[in-house]
């Protein structure tokens, strides 16, 4: 049964892809393309663009994204406690769950979760 | 009887029709959706909305749709070619499939006599549904950053960035609120989910705390008001669609609309108990009020409230949204056997 579920999820997708892509097709069926360079400019407002929209990420992202992936990795291993918490040691989890709480508290009173 | 057969006999045919089924449902829910938000959200600011196509504006919608296929298809040069033109056909295919894990086909299905066998028809009854539905809700905001960065222009991009952040501040916590309703419920299946909640009262109340966290966390992944920096027209002209014309534009809104749609069903199948409600009224009526009714709040939220800063957001996930999903989560449990042990929870 599970095959089949797995089955269907690619399925669907595939269907909304499929008809999303011919969705995207259908105005050149209907309008010929007549491109001018202030069209295809970027939109800056009308003013004329200043430079490329190619810049790096802000660094401090990094901070947010690191803290990210191991709360992430903790909610993750919080999933089968959750679904059977009732037959499992609490333990392990629970001492996750105050070390994220320790670790969010250390950094937000160092100051590392200000956005600046 | 004789296509019923013809149709159970091959598993790409039932697929194709529950596909369509649900694309139906969903498309249904998501123009009364843009209806609600234009025309509700007009009346709370004093102004009439849509009002001259069609009945009390009704049809404006599918004239906008038809004005939308009609115009030019274009791509900015400094567009990233592919990635541009593949994220409105993956946006789409993103929002639609976590719509096929909610039981909707279930009550479609419900309301067909038993001798169809209807439950071969039903492809949303599978134990890790809800993990499903996390992994493609979770995927959105990548796509918000891809089409950002491929527009190449730089309110695509800050748009674009603006999500990312926004994606990892709001995760953990819309995670974490899921898992307090399934402590109570102890299965990642959203129909027995509901099956649990038809012998207990409504999850709303007795894990309200949870309820609050995760409508607070779906707005956010949902982008809608509060959290709507990803889209901020006062900023950013229209956010990360800037640079999306003509039918990629409508492909676009039509995915954040069934997105919403699916944010809506799933706040509705976690806290509202899903399709149960009075008899004479079927299932699939009683979901889809539920869940245009959790929508028409998002709009009298957005509505109510102005957009939040940048900061603003990040403190807000990650100082108060956080912890305080974490310690709702081991508190859970303590509620859970004192429920159990009054038989609340059946």
């Amino acid at each position: 049964m599970t095959l089949v579920q797995n089955v269907a999820i690619l399925f669907f997708f595939a269907f909304a892809f499929v008809i999303g892509l011919l969705a995207e097709y259908i105005p050149n069926l209907l309008v010929r393309r007549r491109p001018t360079p202030e069209k295809l400019a970027p939109f800056e407002s009308g003013e004329d663009p200043v430079g490329g929209a190619r810049v790096r990420f802000k660094a401090h992202y990094y901070i947010f994204a690191v803290a990210f992936i191991t709360f992430d990795i903790v909610a993750v291993l919080a999933i089968p406690w959750a679904t059977s918490w009732n037959m499992v040691n609490w333990n392990p989890v629970l001492l996750l769950f105050v070390s994220m709480l320790i670790v969010v508290f250390y950094y937000s009173l160092k100051g590392d979760l200000e956005w600046v | 009887m004789g296509l019923i057969a013809f149709l159970e006999s091959s598993l790409v045919l039932r697929l194709l029709l529950v596909a369509a089924g649900v694309f139906i449902v969903a498309s249904i829910g998501a123009l009364i959706e843009i209806y609600i938000e234009r025309k509700f959200w007009a009346r709370i600011m004093s102004r009439l909305g849509p009002t001259e196509v069609g009945r009390y504006g009704t049809l404006q919608l599918f004239a906008d749709a038809i004005k939308f296929v009609g115009k030019e298809d274009f791509t900015p040069v400094a567009a990233d070619v592919p990635v541009y033109t593949l994220v409105p056909a993956l946006s789409v295919a993103f929002s639609f499939v976590p719509l096929l894990v909610i039981p909707f086909d279930y009550t479609v299905a419900s309301l067909f006599p038993q001798r169809f066998s209807p439950g071969d028809f039903v492809f949303s009854n599978f134990d890790p549904s809800l993990l499903v539905l996390l992994a493609f809700f979770a995927l959105q905001p990548v796509l918000v950053l891809l089409g950002g960065w491929a527009s190449g222009s730089k309110y695509t991009l800050i748009g674009g960035f603006r999500s990312a952040a926004q994606m990892i501040s709001y995760e953990i916590p819309l995670v974490l609120s899921l898992l307090s309703v399934v402590v109570l419920t102890r299965t990642l299946n959203l129909q027995e989910m509901i099956a649990v909640q038809s012998n207990s009262l409504p999850f709303v109340l007795l894990d309200f705390p949870a309820f609050l966290l995760f409508l607070v966390a779906i707005l956010a992944e949902l982008e809608r008001t509060p959290f709507d920096l990803t889209e901020a027209d006062e900023e950013l002209v229209s956010g990360w669609i800037t640079e999306y014309g003509g039918t990629k534009f409508l492909l676009l809104y039509l995915a954040s609309y069934l997105k919403a749609f699916a944010g809506a069903a799933i706040l509705a199948t976690l806290f509202f108990g899903g399709w149960l409600g009075p008899s004479p009224v079927p299932p699939l009526a009683w979901f889809f009020l539920k869940t245009i009714v959790i929508f028409t709040l998002f709009v009298w939220i957005r509505a109510s409230y102005a957009r939040v800063r940048v900061d603003q957001m990040l403190n807000l996930g990650w100082k108060y949204l956080v912890p305080l999903s974490v310690l709702w989560l081991l508190l859970t449990p303590f509620a859970a056997s004192v429920f159990l042990g009054h038989g609340v929870l059946g």
